[in-house]
Parts: structure tokens; sequence; C-alpha cells
């Protein structure tokens, strides 16, 4: 599993334990992130699911990101769904920002009934 | 956060720009130390930027982006000017900020958008960055146009 780097953000890969982790640093600020996040989270999830690993996008250290960063993290959980893919989005409850975005998007994990996919604040 | 602060800049439409005024406001000590303060204030100064460079239009007269950041009085203001061309090219920056300006609760309209993607996965624009600074900013928006500029102006009483 490969890490991306773009502009000021890092995605680090790790897997261990069933658990093919990615850890977002940085800022993702591009103006269209999606051009490089979607073939990226596509062939990480194509992976997880031909290894029949978890995945777990952990956002704890991120800075910032920009809006145009959401619909891709959308997209990947559509997808993660779509594949059997299970795991978790981890972020920071105690950055206010980070609680904002990420309870949004446990809303639409729960009002699209996406299985095995949890969005968790730690 | 005793002294009021003032940031000024027109700036050439350029992406890279968006990075150094963020960079402007995370330096100033009147800011700095108020962190959820700060990262709100640098996610509404990018979030307007963004739109403004993206879908604004670049005219001979009005060339540039023009950005003003006040705090004063325990009001933080943000104001981005851009040209435009034609009414149909800001209608639907229009129609957002009306939404904004009665809905209950904005973060309904944050998530409304993100189940409109999750539900239309292939859509370009994520149409999520004013409703991000209403709800995740706790900003108040309004707009004001003239023939060919539009000022867009976020407001947080702090």
């Amino acid at each position: 599993m490969n890490d991306l780097t773009n502009g000021e953000l890092l995605i680090k890969s790790q897997v261990a334990d069933g658990v093919a982790r990615l850890l977002w640093t940085g800022k993702s600020a591009e103006a269209n992130p999606g051009d490089f996040l979607n073939p990226y989270l596509e062939s990480v999830i194509q992976e997880a699911s031909g290894q029949s690993l978890k995945l777990e996008l952990d956002f704890t250290e991120m800075e910032y990101m920009n809006s145009s960063t959401v619909p891709p993290l959308i997209r990947a959980l559509a997808a993660m769904n779509k594949s059997g893919v299970g795991g978790a989005i981890l972020y920071k409850k105690s950055l206010k920002w980070q609680e904002a975005s990420f309870k949004a998007m446990e809303n639409v994990v729960r009002i699209q009934k996406f299985k095995e996919i949890a969005v968790r604040g730690v | 956060m005793s002294e009021d602060l003032s940031i000024q800049f027109k700036i050439p439409p350029l992406w890279e720009t968006i990075n150094d005024i963020r960079r402007k406001i995370a330096a100033d000590d009147r800011v700095k130390d108020n962190q959820d303060l700060l990262n709100a204030t640098t996610m509404v100064a990018s979030e307007l930027l963004e739109n403004a460079i993206k879908y604004g239009h670049h005219a001979p007269d009005f060339a540039a982006v023009e950005f003003n950041l006040d705090l004063v009085d325990r009001e933080i203001r943000i104001q981005v000017k851009n040209a435009y061309h034609g009414d149909h090219s800001i209608e639907g920056l229009k129609r957002n900020i009306e939404k904004i300006r009665t809905a209950a609760n904005p973060g309904d309209l944050y998530c409304d958008r993100l189940i409109e993607i999750a539900n239309n996965p292939r859509q370009t624009g994520s149409g999520l960055g004013l409703f991000r600074i209403a709800y995740e900013g706790e900003f108040g928006l309004e707009l004001e146009q003239d023939d060919h500029v539009v000022t867009v102006t976020a407001r947080r009483r702090i």
C-alpha cells in the first residue's frame, strides 16, 4: 500500500493486524483534490478488499482540509460500503473543526446505512 | 486580543496566494492564541477566496480579488470582493446565502449537501464551502452586488 504526498498533504499507509491504516497529516488545500485523492483511495480500497483488510482513515493529526476534500472522502465511504470493506474514520474531538466536519460525516454513514463503517472521535 | 486587527490584500487570482493569506492570519498574535477561532477564521477566509478564484470573472477593470479581514469591537469580519460575468454566474451563491440566512440550523444544510454528494458522487464541485462557513465556522453571511462586482461578507461575534 502506497503513501501519498501532494502539496502540504501527506498520507502515510501502514498495514498491521488485518488493518490498513492511512494517517493523514498536514493540509489538504488544493483546488481539485479529487484529481489525486479519488484514484488513490480507489486503489487503497481495492487493495484492502483483495486482502480482506479493514481500513482506518486517521485524521487526528490533520491540520486543515478545504471543503473540496470532503467529496472524495464521501465517495471513499460509499466505495468501502459497496466493496464490503469495513473500517473507521478517526478524528480528534478536541478540535472543534474536526468535531463539526466528522460529526456531519457520521450522519451520512448512518443515513446511508453504510455497513461496518464507524466514524469515531478520539 | 486587546488590539484591533486589520489585514487587507488585493491579490491576483492565483491559488497559491490563499496559502499565503492563511499563514499571515495564523501568524498574527491577536488571533493565534485562540485555536478554535483561528481555525474558523482561516477556514472562512480560505473558502471565500477559493470561491472567488474558482468562480469569479477576472475582468480587465477588476482583475484582482480583494480581501479584507477586520477584528474590531469583538466582531471578526471577512470580506471578499471579485468581478462576475452575468447574473447567472452568481445565482447559486445568492441562493445558498439566502438558504443560510433563513435556516434554523445551518448544520442541516451542510448534512443535506453531504447526502446529495453520497447519492451522486460523480458530480463536480463540492457546494459545501458556504454551508461549512455557517455551520462549522459559525459566521453569518451577506452578499452585495453592483454591475459586475460581488462582495461576500462573513461576520462572527467573538
